[in-house]
């Protein structure tokens, strides 16, 4: 497994990347854009899948300090156009993701864009209402210590991500005040005039990315809904997507065999 | 979605079988404009009158399968005239009261432009009122938007889609299955089928095509026996080849292509409530949601039927209105909405 991690220090200026995997000489890069408040090893399973294409998963790190705006708006655009990331494909996963949508409308050109369980545009329900709603702490908040929450009858964060929940970490306030932001105002990421190979995964009961807040945004890009309008035997919710083989299996195709045009088909 | 369309086609209703509910409601049939009929049935009270329209392949007994789920009676009890609708070719409208034969060679347009249009006049006639609130589950709130399209939303006092979808782009494997099922089903006149949907009711499960029609464990074993005993109506050969054009084209298109129905939803003005499960494998949410999103009206709605939307399960396509909690849950959001925006006397 070839998991590289970036550390960006301060807001402004994107570190150099730092490999803590062997990277098997010739593989492809691959920059995975994860969600905050997600550990490193719930991204494992999705760079387990790209090595099995030949492919190596290097996972940005967005630190506690990291501005999301600035990480949308510069560090991810500078990397777009650093010599040594320059046609690189960006998988970007969940919430975080959106960041990589953001760069990419905002002109980032990685040579594709595959997205897995992206909100492009967040269309709130009660249990985000609620979450919206809550205060948070100056400095940040340990997702891991949440898990039994009560929203209603439900534990809020399972409903959420759904279950078994991957693994959580540490995440800034600051993030989870633009989630808050986000969902006062869901800001759509409109993609469908970028010129990019995209891709785009969806699962029925994912509350985090539904299809209906992907669909409409995507533009050319190639949608998969797994479930049974995949034929597949089990619906995905958000975590199963990020955990699952066959999802992750379906993205690292793609990622490794792009269409050289942005719409056409896998 | 082939699995649900050859079910929802042969499992038919045993129509000798009269629910209770129904023994109560007034009975009418309604000519259409072109010479086909129509049956209501009504559950009369002194508030604005609503019309519920029943899915494809079903019939009035969706929307009235008894007093212990029955929206018509619901609405009734709010003091609302609930007037229940079978489209040409289903539950009573199979035949005429003088026992004739429904013509052949009917689509789902015919539905929307002709059908909906016989009976919202009939309704207004009946009762001297301008307006009519319309409430149509799947292919029920499909046909809402053709009747605006061709007759325009003057008389509607609003509508109120339930899993009605009218995007159908981004064509997946199941519904590029269902294709060929529509493909195959539309070699055949019609696919009736009442004898099997008896035998089907005996049945203790039905797998996964129970699964794909509601969601797990949301209809209780007796209330299952009537929903396939009785909720069920024929596919015509030309309905299905017009869903077909519907599936290919990804939009709400005439039967002949020309006029799409999905756009013309930018003209409505009429107040809407649009309802998606986000269990629903037949009119996932995002193929309903357009129809929220393009409508032109001021005064619309959405609600996401889901547990995180504080819903008791990810409902499906038919649970919607007829799951056992169904009553508790969503006929109220119904009943609330009507009533926040016009209330009986």
């Amino acid at each position: 497994m070839h998991l590289g991690v970036f550390g960006l220090i301060g807001a402004l200026q994107a570190a150099e990347p730092v490999d803590l995997g062997a990277a098997r000489r010739g593989a492809l890069r691959v920059l995975i854009v994860p969600t905050p408040g997600l550990a490193e090893a719930a991204y494992l399973p999705l760079a387990t899948a790209l090595e099995t294409q030949g492919l190596d998963g290097w996972l940005l790190r967005i630190e506690l300090q990291d501005d999301p705006r600035v990480v949308a708006e510069e560090t991810l655009a500078a990397l777009a156009q650093d010599p040594a990331w320059e046609g690189v494909p960006w998988v970007a996963h969940g919430l975080g993701g959106r960041l990589a949508a953001w760069a990419v409308r905002d002109g980032a050109e990685p040579s594709a864009l595959a997205m897995l369980s992206v909100p492009l545009e967040l269309q709130p329900v009660a249990l985000t209402h609620w979450l919206a709603d809550q205060a948070l702490p100056s400095q940040s908040v340990d997702l891991a210590r949440l898990t039994e929450v009560r929203w209603g009858d439900h534990a809020a964060l399972p409903l959420l991500l759904g279950t078994p929940l991957p693994p959580l970490e540490r995440v800034s306030s600051g993030w989870l005040r633009q989630l808050q932001d986000w969902h006062a105002d869901p800001h759509p990421l409109d993609l469908t005039d970028v010129n990019l190979p995209m891709w785009a995964g969806v699962g029925n009961l994912d509350n985090v990315a539904p299809p209906e807040s992907v669909r409409p945004w995507l533009g050319e890009g190639r949608l998969v809904r797994f479930g049974t309008h995949r034929l597949d035997l089990r619906e995905f919710d958000h975590a199963a997507l990020l955990r699952e083989a066959r999802p992750l299996t379906t993205l690292a195709r793609w990622v490794a065999t792009p269409p050289k045009q942005p719409g056409a088909t896998e | 979605m082939i699995a649900a369309w050859l079910w929802l086609t042969t499992a038919l209703a045993n129509p000798a079988s009269v629910p209770d509910a129904c023994r109560q409601a007034e009975e009418t049939e309604v000519i259409t404009e072109d010479g086909a009929w129509v049956h209501l049935h009504r559950h009369v009270a002194e508030g604005p009158p609503v019309l519920l329209v029943h899915g494809i392949s079903s019939n009035h007994w969706f929307m009235d399968l008894g007093p212990d789920r029955s929206l018509a009676q619901t609405l009734q009890a709010a003091g609302y005239d609930a007037w229940t609708l079978d489209l040409r070719g289903h539950g009573e409208a199979r035949r005429s009261t003088e026992l004739q034969r429904q013509r052949k060679g009917w689509t789902i347009e015919d539905y929307g432009r002709h059908d909906l249009h016989a009976a919202i006049e009939h309704v207004r006639a009946t009762r001297g009122v301008p307006k009519v609130h319309l409430v149509g589950h799947s292919l029920g709130g499909m046909s809402a938007a053709i009747y605006q399209a061709h007759h325009g939303d003057d008389a509607l006092a609003s509508i109120i889609a339930v899993g009605s979808p009218v995007d159908f782009g981004d064509e997946d494997p199941l519904l590029g299955l269902g294709r060929v099922g529509m493909s195959a089903g539309s070699l055949f006149g019609s696919l009736p089928g009442p004898a099997l949907a008896r035998t089907l009711a005996r049945v203790p499960r039905l797998g996964a095509i129970e699964d794909f029609l509601w969601a797990p464990g949301s209809i209780d074993a007796e209330a299952r026996k009537r929903v396939l005993a009785r909720v069920a109506g024929p596919l015509s050969r030309q309905e299905l080849a017009h869903l077909k054009r519907i599936v290919r084209e990804g939009h709400l298109v005439s039967a002949d292509g020309s006029l799409d129905y999905t756009a013309s939803l930018s003209q409505l003005e009429t107040p809407l409530l649009v309802l998606a499960g986000r269990g629903d494998h037949i009119a996932p949410p995002d193929r309903v949601r357009p129809y929220f999103t393009g409508a032109g009206s001021e005064d619309k709605t959405w609600v996401l039927l889901g547990r995180a939307n504080g819903f008791s399960h990810d409902h499906g396509h038919v649970d919607l209105l007829l799951g056992d909690t169904a009553p508790a849950e969503i006929y109220p959001v119904i009943v609330d909405w009507l009533l926040a925006r016009d209330p009986p006397p």
